[in-house]
């Protein structure tokens, strides 16, 4: 049993432990002479006290030394380890496990390791057995231990054939998925065989990269009966330089920005490296930069915006081993604008309140997401069913126009997905609409507060939902005062959930209620209602200056911004793939249909779609979800490497192994053979960590230490002048 | 008051590198501070006339000058002194102790500078000797501005170094002065009492007036130190380990024994003990120092005076 070390340069930090001996050397006090006039008054001072405060000050450096030690070493990461050898069990028919590591990261190593897992498959006894896993992201085997069906399974030649046939892949490194296969297959053939082999080993050939280990393993650990070789082949660090991120921005109407995170990951080396831009399968732009030793910077490039309605292409660094990370898949989605129909009186009252602070607020050449578009309630009563031209928004206002069969159009259209804001507004009678639409949507208008507008005579409101997400951007306290907006009038919203005396969850939901009326009644100033597959918010008063100062005061476009926000749903995010990962179907393709087959990377032909199927690209490029199975309409998107496989810091086996490792139980007498299955690391069995133990020492030291620190100081008190003077 | 005793701050006079012109400035000071005329009344030789205040004494005023000038004048007249006072300075290592900026030395001849000037104002003869193991300058006591100047020089000259010989300093000059004269010795008296006080009283058999003036640093007054450290001897160059804050309490017991005993052997034979710090300004040993010379030529005066009234007393 041997000590070693994970990070032994930190036992550098033991020469810290000079210091506190360098300080209580200078600060020793009996080393400073004081010239006295005469020594005549001045008695001897006790040899014990100046022995016992000399043992105090050497009790106190000890512990300060002690302190550093403790904290160097467990920085050092210290583990018991064991000559492999001594450590061996029976002699008996050996299972091993060989596997091999095909990330990208591997490169022209992986050929290497081929060769090491055929060395050890050439080194089995006619008794062994051995099975392959060919592993990156997620493992694949490709020589199993035992297969009922197959007489030849675990043989070294079969072993042999699966070793040569594996090929890189463009996935990054799970050592854990590797091993936890790796178990699973050493079981599965423990339980075809009947019992279980003298010896279970897994060979582990890989360039151990620190990415492939996650911090947290879930306290998964290798079972103790099963030995872990790890044959590294990684060799010293050899980075390049990889691109971690492309981002895409609409610049101007017919312009997109493409930038690009180009990192050198060499610590010690500047790379100049030229990047291109490839789009639609044509190179258009190339640009050359120089990168410092582990710095990142950005390459940007102009391309002017597709006609079609997507950018597919990619960003590509030139020779750079390896070669998985050059190129950066991207594709770029035009947003598309929401049309909003303000259902208005335009034709004959064209310069109408509402339509005003909307053209305002929705300025026809804006880059906002919604396009305002003016319909009279005639046109809109017949243009709403149909699917092709009805609006993503409907706004609502000039009650007083609406017709019955108005209001059934709008009905209808909310309860078939629509979203509509409806600002109550009438100023006759409100009957047909409470009949027709309101009352349909859960809320009934019982009339105005007021015939006329009274400047004098104005309500604020006294309460208002902030975490509904209209309001929601506003709860902080330089935001969320309200008190400049004030209405002069409004509708007496009545909600048919509260009127029942229910907690209708499916009910209408007020965001915001006016100060208590003289009979103390909060009646609604802001109302969200579901109705079929849509939503409507309601608003009790209108746009127009007569009801409130509301679309004039800096509350109101954040407040519309976000109404219609939540209307619209929300944008779809881009979605970003890696290799590797299980795809999720979109919702609906271009054409707004439901995709039924995929065209994954490195394929022509599209695959059917079913519940069933996973569906995981193996390599880089563009997955394209069909919904009729034929080129075109399609919904594109980017597949990449996991940018953070490109990372070559090294983890060492012999940290994985105390990582992934249970504590092996050593039978009492050893084996005498020296047979080596595979190259253990270092010809030594890593036993266990200790630099947790360490830290609880050094934390009980460092209570001790001040303690025995607090302990003199009060001992020096005690002896100031100013405590003798006190005692005297 | 504060004005003149800004001038005899020892930290300020420490600046003056001219005893001569240091003392000078120090007694001109101290002397205008205390009264407007030291001299008055105590004399037989008339010197002038001065106007009168009403803080005089009107029984001094000359009616018959008043009758001519129409304006009240007090006589002065000279004092008639035969006063001779010796002061001892202490050389020793131990007076070259400070734990301010001003050491025991330099404070001590400071002071020696100061009451040659006073006694030389007075018209009283000044001696001087300088000590440490042996005795290294004696002037003997004369009254004139020579012997004056003759005097700063020695003390400007003078270093510290060396053990202390206070009683072999005594022995000593008890062999050169006459009887009935005034010594003053300034001193830290660090060093064994016994003989010390033994020429003491044999001085003082001998008739003469003796002062001590004891000068002492504020730090061996309280002992302020904390840190542990080896304390070296200043005149012996021997080392102590010391905890300060263990020995504190018994120091200054061992401190006060020892002054308490030599004031107690003082009292007993009629000479003064007094303390001064080395951080306190010079006014208060000047104003004991006067006060004790005065004390001493009144009663010198009481015993001369038969015999100056017999040959005519005031002219």
């Amino acid at each position: 049993m041997a000590a070693a070390f994970l990070a032994p340069v930190f036992l550098a930090g033991l020469a810290l432990l000079v210091a506190p001996w360098l300080i209580h050397r200078i600060r020793r006090p009996e080393r400073e002479p004081v010239r006295f006039s005469s020594l005549m008054f001045i008695p001897q001072t006790r040899r014990e006290v100046i022995e016992r405060r000399r043992l105090q000050h050497i009790l106190l450096m000890l512990l300060r030394m002690g302190l550093l030690a403790l904290l160097a070493l467990a920085f050092a990461r210290p583990y018991m380890r064991k000559p492999a050898s001594a450590a061996r069990p029976a002699e008996g028919a050996a299972w091993h496990v060989i596997l091999l590591d095909a990330s990208y990261s591997m490169g022209e190593r992986f050929e290497t390791a081929r060769a090491k897992a055929r060395a050890i498959a050439d080194s089995l006894d006619a008794a062994d057995r051995a099975g392959v896993i060919v592993f990156s992201r997620t493992p694949r085997t490709v020589a199993p231990l035992a297969d009922p069906d197959d007489a030849a399974a675990g043989s070294a030649p079969s072993a042999r054939r699966a070793i040569e046939a594996a090929v890189l892949t463009e996935e990054s490194t799970a050592y854990v998925a590797a091993l936890q296969a790796a178990v699973a297959m050493l079981q599965t053939a423990e339980r075809l065989s009947g019992a279980p082999a003298a010896r279970q080993i897994v060979h582990l050939i890989s360039d151990f990269q620190r990415a492939g280990l996650p911090e947290k393993t879930d306290g998964w650990k290798l079972p103790a009966r099963v030995e872990l070789c790890c044959v590294d082949v990684g060799g010293p660090e050899r980075a390049g330089c990889a691109i971690e991120d492309v981002g895409i921005r609409a610049s101007g109407a017919d312009e997109v920005r493409v930038l690009g995170k180009v990192r050198n990951w060499s610590k010690s080396e500047e790379a100049a490296r030229a990047v291109k831009i490839v789009v639609g399968g044509r190179e258009i732009a190339r640009s050359s930069i120089t990168l410092a030793a582990s710095a990142a910077r950005q390459v940007a490039f102009r391309v002017p915006a597709p006609a079609a309605s997507t950018l597919e292409g990619w960003l590509e660094i030139e020779d750079d081993p390896p070669s998985a990370d050059n190129r950066r898949y991207f594709v770029w989605q035009a947003p598309s604008r929401q049309r909003v129909w303000l259902m208005s009186g335009t034709e004959s009252e064209p310069a109408r309140a509402a339509a005003r602070f909307l053209r305002s607020a929705l300025p026809p050449d804006s880059d906002l997401p919604w396009r305002l578009e003016i319909r009279s309630p005639e046109q809109a009563q017949t243009r709403l069913a149909d699917s092709a031209e009805r609006p993503s928004i409907l706004i609502v206002e000039n009650f007083d126009r609406l017709t019955p069969e108005a209001c059934a159009a709008i009905l209808r259209y909310i309860e078939s997905g629509g979203r509509a804001l409806l600002a109550v507004d009438a100023r006759g009678s409100m009957e047909a609409a409470n009949n027709a639409l309101l009352g349909r949507l859960g809320v009934r208008a019982e009339g105005a507060f007021h015939g006329e507008k009274n400047e004098s005579q104005f309500m604020l409101l006294g309460w208002i939902d902030f975490d509904h997400p209209v309001f929601h951007p506003l709860r902080s306290p330089e935001f969320n005062d309200f008190s400049a907006v004030r209405f002069y009038n409004a509708h007496r919203l009545a909600l048919a959930n509260e009127r029942a005396g229910t907690a209708d969850e499916d009910g209408p939901r007020v965001l915001a209620r006016f100060e208590p009326d003289s009979e103390g009644r909060e009646w609604p100033a802001m109302v969200e209602t579901l109705a079929g597959d849509g939503r409507a918010i309601l608003w009790a008063f209108g746009f127009d200056p007569e009801w409130s100062n509301f679309p004039r005061s800096v509350k109101f476009i954040p407040i519309l911004y976000e109404t219609l926000g939540l209307l619209a749903g929300g944008a779809e995010e881009a979605r970003a793939w890696t290799v590797g990962d299980r795809l999720e179907p979109p919702a609906e393709t271009t054409e707004g249909r439901h995709p039924s087959a995929v065209v994954l990377p490195g394929e022509t032909a599209a695959a059917v779609l079913t519940d069933a199927g996973e569906v995981r690209p193996a390599r880089t490029g563009f997955v394209r979800w069909r919904s009729d199975n034929s080129a075109g309409r399609e919904r594109v998107e980017a597949v990449n490497v996991a940018a953070a496989e490109s990372n070559p810091e090294r983890i060492s086996p012999e940290e994985l192994q105390l990582k992934l490792c249970a504590p092996r139980v050593e039978p009492r007498e050893a084996a005498s053979t020296e047979r080596e299955p595979g190259a253990i690391v270092g010809g030594y069995r890593i036993e266990r960590e200790y630099w947790r133990w360490l830290l609880g020492a050094l934390m009980l030291l460092l209570v001790w230490e001040s303690l025995n620190a607090a302990a003199v100081g009060v001992r020096r008190r005690e002896n100031s002048p100013r405590a003798a003077g006190q005692n005297s | 008051m504060a004005s003149y005793l800004h001038f005899i701050d020892p930290a300020e006079l420490a600046r003056i590198a001219d005893l001569a012109v240091l003392a000078r400035t120090v007694v001109d000071g101290f002397l205008a501070g205390i009264h407007r005329s030291p001299h008055s009344g105590a004399s037989i030789e008339f010197a002038q006339y001065r106007p009168y205040t009403q803080d005089g004494d009107s029984r001094r005023i000359d009616w018959k000058l008043f009758a001519r000038a129409d304006r009240l004048y007090v006589k002065q007249y000279q004092e008639e002194t035969n006063m001779r006072c010796t002061l001892l300075l202490d050389c020793s290592a131990s007076m070259d102790y400070a734990s301010g900026s001003v050491t025991k030395f330099h404070y001590a001849r400071m002071l020696t500078a100061c009451l040659a000037m006073i006694l030389h104002r007075q018209r009283d003869a000044v001696g001087f000797l300088a000590y440490h193991r042996e005795v290294l300058c004696y002037l003997p006591p004369r009254n004139d501005a020579r012997h004056l100047q003759r005097l700063f020089v020695e003390l400007e000259t003078l270093q510290p170094a060396g053990s202390t010989d206070t009683a072999g300093a005594l022995r000593q000059l008890g062999e050169f002065i006459q009887p009935r004269g005034l010594v003053a010795l300034v001193s830290d008296l660090l060093h064994p009492a016994d003989r010390m006080i033994e020429h003491l009283k044999s001085l003082r058999a001998r008739r003469h007036d003796v002062m001590v003036l004891q000068v002492a640093d504020p730090a061996e007054q309280t002992f302020p130190f904390e840190k542990t450290a080896t304390f070296v001897d200043a005149e012996s160059g021997s080392e102590r380990f010391t905890v300060p804050a263990q020995v504190r309490q018994e120091y200054l017991e061992n401190r006060r024994a020892h002054f308490d005993r030599i004031r107690r052997e003082c009292v007993s034979a009629e000479m003064d003990l007094e303390e001064f710090a080395t951080s306190e300004p010079l006014d208060r040993a000047l104003h004991f120092f006067l006060h004790r010379r005065n004390h001493s030529l009144l009663t010198s005066s009481l015993r001369r005076r038969p015999a100056a009234a017999a040959t005519g007393g005031r002219r």
